[in-house]
């Protein structure tokens, strides 16, 4: 019987690690060592359980390693910083030049139509001493006729109504509308004179 | 000059200013698919692998002395990254169960067999991050496909140590995966 092997030796035989003529030499040994052969048995099971596990964990993407290097001095991180800020200054330009250009093309001098009239003689030159009025806001114009404007109504006489209907009428000639009201017995009982903007609330 | 001389030669490398962009460029991808494996998050293991190196620059002075720094990047990456993994998980939680009933909405096909991977992945990242850190390396280096001798480099150990290390790796996930969750996967 040849001799056994250690347990590093088994697993290393198991992955095809171990240099040419051990892998002959441990393969020769196993079918007469029970000992050997069980270990052997046991990391196999193993490493097969293992892989099964770890096999859950996501498969790994190639990596590129990155062009930037990590061995920049201090001086060139200072500059990076520099470059990118540099950088993200110019992609704010870019970001608002667009519209300054628009407004300048917006703002673009006019073509005149027709030419400035060219005066033939220059009158003279005089100064008068500027008179300056305060100008006021103007008033919103209302109408006189419907002053004072009225919203409510008078009664006509001193019953009360209780219930009745508002009936749009024309008075002075057609001229003045007025809302009567007509109760259930169909006498007026109130009236108001309406203005321009009463009918229309 | 071969990627792993120049990542067990810092010495020589101080004269050679293209000694870490070689590093980078050798470790970086590897490191991002481990850490993406731990954290479940690209951007996230991303960020941590590039923090790694970055602490890597700062200190490769220091580092000088030392036999492999491509292992101190590793673990410095790793341990960030558990970091991580324990930081996020109440988070993670609650986005995968929303995940999964989002799939249970819409009866996706294969939906059923998305949701168990995700909870299985959740179970797996949380024994994960109670193991050693190096345990957690080993184990993800081995599932990403690495080969002992690259584990090794990134380990900073011996390449005829990676089984054994390997086997105890494994029989610890084995274990505190069975006294959390039980047998089944």
């Amino acid at each position: 019987m040849t001799q056994c092997w250690q347990e590093g030796e088994l697993r290393a035989y198991l992955d095809g690690e171990l240099p040419a003529g051990d892998m002959q030499r441990l393969r020769a040994h196993l079918p007469e060592c029970t000992e050997c052969g069980g270990l052997y048995a046991e990391l196999e099971q193993r490493a097969e359980w293992v892989a099964s596990a770890l096999g859950a964990l996501p498969v790994q993407e190639p990596v590129v390693p990155m062009p930037r290097l990590p061995h920049r001095s201090a001086a060139g991180r200072r500059w990076a910083g520099a470059a990118i800020a540099l950088a993200a200054s110019l992609a704010l330009a870019l970001v608002l030049l667009p519209k300054a250009s628009e407004k300048r093309v917006v703002l673009a001098p006019l073509v005149q139509s027709t030419p400035p009239a060219v005066p033939t003689a220059l009158p003279p030159v005089t100064v008068k001493p500027a008179i300056i009025r305060r100008v006021l806001p103007r008033k919103k114009a209302v109408p006189s006729k419907l002053k004072p404007q009225v919203d409510y109504f008078v009664a006509l006489d001193n019953e009360p109504v209780e219930a009745g209907v508002v009936v749009r009428v024309a008075l002075d000639g057609g001229r003045v509308p007025a809302d009567v009201v007509v109760g259930t017995d169909g006498q007026p009982h109130a009236i108001r004179l309406v203005s321009s903007g009463v009918g229309e609330r | 000059m071969q990627p792993e001389e120049l990542a067990l030669s810092p010495v020589r490398a101080l004269a050679n200013p293209e000694w870490f962009e070689a590093l980078f460029r050798d470790h970086y991808p590897r490191l991002v698919g481990l850490l993406t494996h731990l954290t479940g998050d690209r951007g996230q293991a991303e960020e941590i692998a590039a923090d790694a190196f970055s602490k890597l620059a700062r200190r490769w002075a220091l580092l000088a002395s030392r036999e492999d720094v491509a292992a101190w990047v590793y673990r410095v990456a790793t341990n960030a990254g558990l970091d991580a993994l324990r930081a996020n998980s109440r988070r993670r939680r609650k986005e995968d169960a929303a995940g999964a009933e989002r799939l249970r909405m819409h009866e996706e096909p294969g939906a059923l067999e998305e949701i168990m991977r995700r909870e299985r992945a959740v179970r797996v990242r949380e024994v994960l991050s109670t193991l050693k850190p190096r345990n957690a390396q080993l184990l993800l280096l081995r599932t990403g496909g690495m080969a002992y001798r690259e584990i090794a480099r990134s380990l900073g150990v011996q390449p005829s140590s990676v089984g054994t290390l390997l086997a105890r790796a494994e029989r610890e996930f084995e274990r505190r995966y069975r006294a959390k969750h039980g047998g089944e996967l």
